[in-house]
């Protein structure tokens, strides 16, 4: 089985390292993208299992990609978590995305997080191969 | 620390105030107002008073000459002969002088006034809180560091406001009394009665004067030390996210390295990558700490009500402290009583916060034995998060002063256990903030029990 990929959207350098380490030792593929207009341009291309998404970006707003990845059909089974510092923010969004992560986020925290989701993720595609 | 030596030790080291009092004081000699100068100083001498102290004896000499036709000569020199010369009681108050049965008398910067001894209580008030603004000048002058010294000055400014309030009632109820009379009483008193009651106004003149000059030099002080706080914290609140970005990064690469993401460690560094764990959490959370009072001064903290699972609390704390605890050989061990709903309402972060603070305090101040976080409900409207220790424990007398900020049980205390001592005063200020309570149970030797309440409907 392919492992499924998980887009990090994050324009702190060590930070999306350190999700990008995370997840990568819990069996998931990913690929890092450090502003907004980058992200806008990938996700027209590719149907991550998991998308990381940080709602602080350079040139296009985390907002403007979650309704991006809401109009995009074949995203529709990916799961959403806004990783962001903004409680505020993070609870005027949180209706739009499957989870909000605040940060700080320990790496426990996220290889909990990385294990439930390829669960899951296994689970969808055993079921729908 | 220099100025307040200044201002109140060093007695013949000379303030601002004190040079344009010098002035005052040549060009009133010079203009004839004082007839002696080398009296003045003898009396101020005796009396024990520094030069603005002196100077402003003086002026109520010539007020008290001009009141009862005595010469200076004569006032200095019956101040002086008085067997038994009033000893001050604080800085501020040097007698309180009971006349005879009836009456008491009290000096002001422009007359002598006898009260009835009715005012006696209000007279003995000024008196005690005169003695309370003398502790706090005392812990002034010992304090550390710019934010203890604000506090103590904010403290300080109530108390003599408290003080000013009570000295003006005093004198405004003698306004109402005739003025014949007053002069009356004055002239049936005997000789002895009639020096004593000008020795004790005098002083009293004094004293009244002192807490008016020592609350203005106090205001400006205040207002420095507010403003530099003030500064201070907004400085801290703006570059908030600043300092978190590279710590949580620290963090983070650490979690990786000792969770082997990044291949086996030797022993060796495996040890390395605990203890810079280690000390990454404690530096977190003093940082934290340190931040979140800038924003709490600042009047920057939202508090969210949102819903929230009562484990993640536990969770989270447990596995960010629960490095610390192993290292000393606690055990940190959690419940949550069967009665806790699976929700509960509140501001998530900020309730971390106040359990990281708890238990990693707990943890410090523990050397063997466990630390136990418990969530409960106390009654149907309220719950709470409770943090008991096996630790060194909190006398009695410090209880209360323990949520103070930069507060620990000596200052020896934060060699050893190292920390801001900035949590508990946080977890004060948060739970405040949330409309809660926090109950302090501690023997010393045995442990300590802090018990934080919320209401099931969380403040917004």
């Amino acid at each position: 089985m392919n492992k499924p990929l998980a887009l990090i959207i994050e324009d702190d350098f060590d930070l999306s390292e350190i999700f990008s380490t995370a997840l990568q030792g819990d069996g998931f593929e990913t690929e890092i993208v450090p502003d907004g207009k980058t992200a806008i341009d990938r996700l027209t291309g590719i149907a991550p299992a998991v998308i990381l998404l940080d709602l602080h970006l350079p040139q296009v707003s985390g907002a403007t990609i979650l309704e991006k990845i809401h109009a995009t059909e074949k995203l529709a089974k990916t799961a959403v978590i806004i990783t962001t510092a903004d409680a505020q923010l993070a609870v005027g969004l949180r209706s739009q995305a499957d989870l909000v992560l605040l940060k700080p986020v320990s790496v426990s925290q996220l290889r909990e997080l990385a294990k439930r989701l390829l669960l899951n993720w296994q689970a969808s595609h055993s079921a729908n191969p | 620390m220099t100025n307040k030596r200044h201002l109140l030790a060093n007695r013949w080291m000379l303030t601002p105030v004190e040079i344009i009092a010098i002035v005052v004081f040549v060009v009133l000699t010079i203009s004839g107002v004082f007839v002696s100068v080398q009296d003045a100083l003898q009396l101020g001498r005796a009396l024990n008073l520094n030069l603005t102290q002196t100077i402003i004896l003086n002026q109520g000499i010539v007020n008290l000459q001009r009141e009862v036709q005595l010469t200076h000569n004569e006032v200095t020199r019956l101040l002086g002969r008085l067997d038994n010369p009033p000893k001050p009681i604080t800085r501020f108050v040097f007698v309180k002088i009971q006349v005879n049965n009836l009456s008491i008398a009290v000096g002001s910067p422009t007359r002598t006034y006898i009260f009835a001894k009715d005012d006696l209580a209000l007279v003995q008030e000024i008196v005690d809180q005169s003695a309370v603004i003398e502790h706090w000048i005392t812990t002034w002058e010992k304090s550390g560091s710019t934010t203890q010294e604000t506090a103590i000055l904010k403290t300080m400014d109530t108390q003599l406001g408290t003080m000013e309030t009570k000295i003006k009632q005093l004198v405004d109820r003698q306004a109402i009394l005739q003025r014949e009379e007053i002069i009356q009483t004055r002239d049936s008193l005997g000789a002895s009665q009639r020096t004593t009651l000008l020795a004790g106004s005098v002083l009293l003149l004094v004293s009244i004067a002192l807490a008016g000059v020592f609350r203005r030099t106090l205001t400006l002080r205040l207002q420095q030390a507010v403003e530099a706080d003030r500064l201070k914290s907004q400085l801290l609140a703006n570059v908030s996210h600043e300092f978190r970005t590279p710590i949580n990064a620290i963090q983070g690469y650490s979690q990786l390295l000792n969770e082997g993401t990044y291949g086996g460690l030797t022993d060796k560094q495996q040890t390395a990558i605990r203890r810079i764990l280690i000390n990454t959490t404690q530096l977190k959370g003093m940082v934290n700490n340190l931040l979140d009072r800038a924003q709490i001064e600042q009047g920057r903290i939202i508090l969210q009500n949102e819903p929230f699972a009562p484990i993640e609390l536990i969770e989270t704390t447990h596995s960010a402290l629960n490095i610390l605890a192993e290292t000393k050989n606690l055990e940190l061990t959690s419940e949550i009583t069967s009665d806790v709903p699976a929700r509960l309402n509140g501001d998530v972060l900020r309730l971390q916060q106040i359990l990281f603070n708890l238990v990693s305090n707990a943890i410090k101040f523990t050397e063997s034995g466990s630390v136990h976080m418990r969530i409960y409900l106390t009654d149907q409207e309220h719950w709470a998060l409770q943090v008991t220790d096996t630790g060194i424990g909190i006398p009695l007398e410090a209880q209360e002063q323990v949520f103070a900020p930069f507060w620990q049980i000596d200052n020896s205390a934060t060699r050893q256990y190292r920390g801001s001592g900035l949590g508990l005063s946080i977890v004060k200020q948060l739970a405040d903030l949330m409309g809660g309570n926090i109950d302090l149970s501690s023997q010393p030797e045995k442990g300590s029990t802090f018990t934080v309440i919320f209401s099931m409907e969380t403040k917004r």
